[in-house]
């Protein structure tokens, strides 16, 4: 080791899903010299779900995320919908769509107040004992405490309802759905959802009250540092509002003009995936872009998935409540895209509203009670799904034999697809905060606070099917020097 | 007991343990203020260094999930085992492998290669960058269960948990009612015995894959063809699965009188098959329904693998 250098680490990161850890090197000034971000973990998916049976995998690879489960399991579900040429029918469209905007609202819920928003809501310096949902329970009070665990409960309760299991539920099928619900149940599901709304619009209420008037949380959605101008990548529907189960694959550019809109399947031909002798495996980057190293910027194939993301992608918001709040959210930023990376906490609450009044709406669909659960199915081969996870957009990507067993599987998650951005803002905010030497818990803090904007789910980006996280990740600055290097 | 602290901690696990604690909505609450929850990295900040600090036995309960698949999830568990008195088990891969168990199945050669390709791009457990020596935890060559590393006081078995075995748990957390290291927080009969389908023990004359055809929902999900794990998996959930027309894929693990999960699914099934056919062609018929099971590993260990005698031969073979 050097004189005069010290090494900082911060293990485990916390608050968020999944392990890291994050080790940061000093030079003799006190200020960052660099910081490596490392992911100790990998269970190796890739390998055994080969020889699995095709429609086991809803049930396998939820395993690879307890967080998001309703993700992969409908992805997985909509790949073998593709491998069996069976759409879904209407009633089974609507089963799932009403469950996964349950998810939707139930998991932006929990990043607010139990992840990324204490934070804010009991400030990025309080001790680090009291930063957590605990302590958003004592400062916003008790009682709207219990309305936070009562609506996280209610979002949970549909997907039980639906899913037949709250965590890791079972009933996709190829081409359909296992079982529907009962008239009591849906009368259950409307009286929460209606609910639902109501609590989110309260908690919109407090991010303005609390953190729109934060000083720490003002600046950091000004600071340059913190603000990437980056490609935008996310699913809409035909009439541009974002969708989070089904959609066109639109792609906008740093100055929000339409880059691509295609197809969902369609989407793994606009990604290369990079590899590089210094990193042991691949990133994806955007193709016709081309790849320009860890910069944003309209030349680099560097884009972000997400809430930030799927709010720059799309025209409206598809409710009314929720389009009146993303109204006013680009006002507040002099109209799209936000390139902010702090602006996910904001974007995350607007599509926690939209998905409320969303489960709302499929709770009141006729198709949902009545017309048959399952499409016939054809014979297997490989297929496609994709679908919007909380954090942004999955892909499962399957090879079925002909007994529709998996022959190979390929999975690209939402935090992969932001491991660019992940790794420069991790970087900027180390450079920014860590001065002079001085490296106590707020700085700390505030470096893994950068990390939390994205809600990142480190079970699923080093669990996915061929591993898509990079191991080691330089950032070169613009003569193409290594100026950083993240890895797990 | 006094306030008690209790810590809850993730080794190779998907979170889905950790979201199972939130599950009992406000008792969560009540959980808060009787006790003191010292450790929880999905939730609080408490960093390595404040648990290394804790005295040895500080801790009166930890929930361990996940399952013991890097040095770094070893040497956890047994600094866990030192902090606290009473170790839980909790969930499948910490109880029996749980679903990762089947990496079993491949050796790190063929995992680490199906990863990340050449062995050139692997990752290595110390990496040199201009000076600077950056540590990994070694993957270790098999997956296996906490009670290989560590002895543990408690299991809570499922994947996850359901409601209202945590619910129990922390009741007898918060009255001071813990039952002696041993217990597990389950029932020891098997699903079959909660489960509401009638059954009739049906000869089986074809298995049933879950795709292949909508079940019956009144009628035992074995006697119409499909695997339901039922009669070799404990009980406790309410069988949800066979309620949401899904056969159980056995994540609660064998009741105590079963060893091997997996084996004694098979010896159940192989009991039922049959075409009505005598003598010489009888064996041959229920092989022949037998080998209709694609995919054994998948279908009879999905969560057990690695605690079965069958995985770990599987392993020592290669």
């Amino acid at each position: 080791m050097n004189d005069g250098k010290r090494r900082v680490r911060i293990d485990p990161i916390t608050r968020l899903e999944g392990h890291g850890r994050i080790e940061l090197f000093l030079d003799e000034d006190g200020g960052l010299e660099n910081a490596f971000f490392q992911i100790p973990e990998l269970r190796g998916f890739e390998r055994f779900c080969q020889g699995r049976l095709g429609e086991d995998m809803p049930q396998i690879t939820e395993r690879i995320c307890g967080v998001c489960p309703e993700a992969h399991h409908f992805a997985a579900t909509k790949a073998l919908d593709a491998c069996y040429d069976a759409p879904p029918p209407p009633r089974a469209r609507a089963l799932r769509e009403l469950l996964y905007n349950a998810y939707i609202f139930s998991d932006h819920l929990l990043h607010f107040y139990y992840l990324g928003g204490p934070d804010f809501l009991v400030g990025p310096y309080a001790p680090p004992q009291e930063r957590n949902i605990l302590g958003v329970v004592a400062k916003v009070g008790e009682e709207l405490g219990r309305q936070v665990i009562a609506h996280r409960g209610y979002g949970q309760r549909i997907i039980e309802i639906v899913g037949g299991r709250p965590i890791h539920p079972v009933t996709g099928v190829p081409g359909g759905q296992s079982i529907g619900i009962t008239e009591e149940q849906r009368q259950e599901i409307v009286s929460m959802s209606s609910s639902a709304v109501e609590f989110a619009q309260t908690t919109l209420g407090i991010f303005k009250d609390a953190l729109l008037t934060d000083e720490t949380y003002r600046r950091f959605v000004r600071e340059e540092a913190q603000v990437l101008p980056t490609y935008y990548m996310g699913l809409v529907d035909e009439d541009g509002a974002p969708d989070y189960y089904d959609g066109k694959v639109r792609i906008v550019g740093p100055d929000g003009s339409e880059f691509a809109l295609v197809e969902d399947h369609e989407v793994l031909s606009l990604i290369e995936e990079r590899t590089e002798p210094w990193t042991y495996v691949k990133i994806p980057y955007l193709k016709d872009v081309g790849w320009k190293g860890f910069v944003p910027g309209p030349d680099s194939g560097v884009y972000r998935v997400g809430p930030l993301a799927r709010l720059n992608v799309c025209s409206r918001m598809g409710t009314p409540l929720a389009q009146a709040e993303y109204e006013a959210y680009l006002e507040y930023f002099d109209g799209g895209p936000v390139h902010a990376t702090f602006a996910y906490h904001w974007a995350r609450l607007i599509e926690m509203l939209s998905a409320a009044e969303r489960t709302a709406v499929w709770a009141e669909n006729p198709q949902l009670m009545n017309g048959p659960l399952r499409s016939p199915l054809g014979t297997p081969h490989s297929g496609v799904g994709v679908i919007e996870a909380a954090r942004g957009l999955l892909v499962h990507d399957y090879d079925l034999d002909e007994k529709g067993i998996v022959r190979r599987a390929n999975l690209i998650v939402a935090t992969t697809h932001n491991v660019a951005g992940i790794s420069l803002s991790i970087k900027e905010m180390a450079k920014a905060v860590v001065r002079d030497g001085v490296v106590d818990d707020g700085v700390l803090n505030l470096v893994e606070m950068s990390f939390r904007n994205y809600d990142p789910c480190l079970a699923c980006a080093t669990h996915a099917l061929v591993g898509e996280m990079p191991l080691v990740v330089r950032v070169h600055d613009s003569s193409g020097s290594v100026v950083d290097r993240i890895e797990r | 007991m006094s306030r008690p602290k209790i810590g809850v901690y993730w080794a190779a696990s998907c979170g889905g343990c950790d979201c199972s604690l939130l599950e009992v909505n406000e008792q969560i609450l009540d959980v808060a203020a009787a006790a003191d929850i010292v450790l929880w990295p999905c939730a609080i900040d408490t960093k390595y260094d404040d648990l290394r600090a804790m005295r040895d036995g500080e801790m009166d309960l930890v929930l361990f999930n996940g399952a013991i698949r890097t040095s770094e999830n070893r040497e956890m568990a047994q600094l866990l085992r030192r902090k606290t008195r009473l170790l839980a088990a909790y969930g499948s891969c910490a109880h029996t492998g749980g679903v990762i168990g089947l990496a079993n199945l491949s050796d790190r050669e063929e995992l680490f290669g199906t990863v990340y390709g050449e062995p050139d791009r692997w990752p290595s457990t110390e990496t040199e960058d201009e000076g600077r020596s950056l540590e990994l935890p070694r993957f270790l060559e098999r997956l296996t269960p906490l009670s290989e590393t560590v002895k543990v006081d408690y299991i809570v078995p499922g994947c996850p948990p359901p409601r209202e075995i945590v619910s129990r748990l922390f009741s007898a957390l918060l009255y001071g009612e813990l039952p002696p290291p041993g217990a597990v927080f389950a029932s020891d009969k098997n699903l079959c015995e909660e489960c509401p389908r009638e059954r009739e023990h049906t000869r089986i004359t074809r298995i049933v894959r879950v795709h292949e055809a909508e079940p019956d929902p009144e009628r035992c999900l074995l006697d119409q063809g499909y695997v339901c794990m039922g009669p070799a998996t404990r009980g406790g959930c309410g069988a949800v699965c066979p309620a949401a027309n899904m056969p159980c894929t056995g994540c609660a693990g064998p009741t105590s009188a079963i060893e091997d999960q997996g084996a004694a699914m098979l010896n159940t099934l192989a009991s039922l098959v049959g075409t009505g056919e005598e003598g010489e062609d009888q064996l041959a018929a229920e092989d022949e329904i037998l080998a209709q099971v694609a995919d054994l590993m998948g279908t009879f260990y999905r969560f057990s693998s690695a605690c079965s005698v069958l995985g770990r031969n599987h392993h020592e073979r290669r």
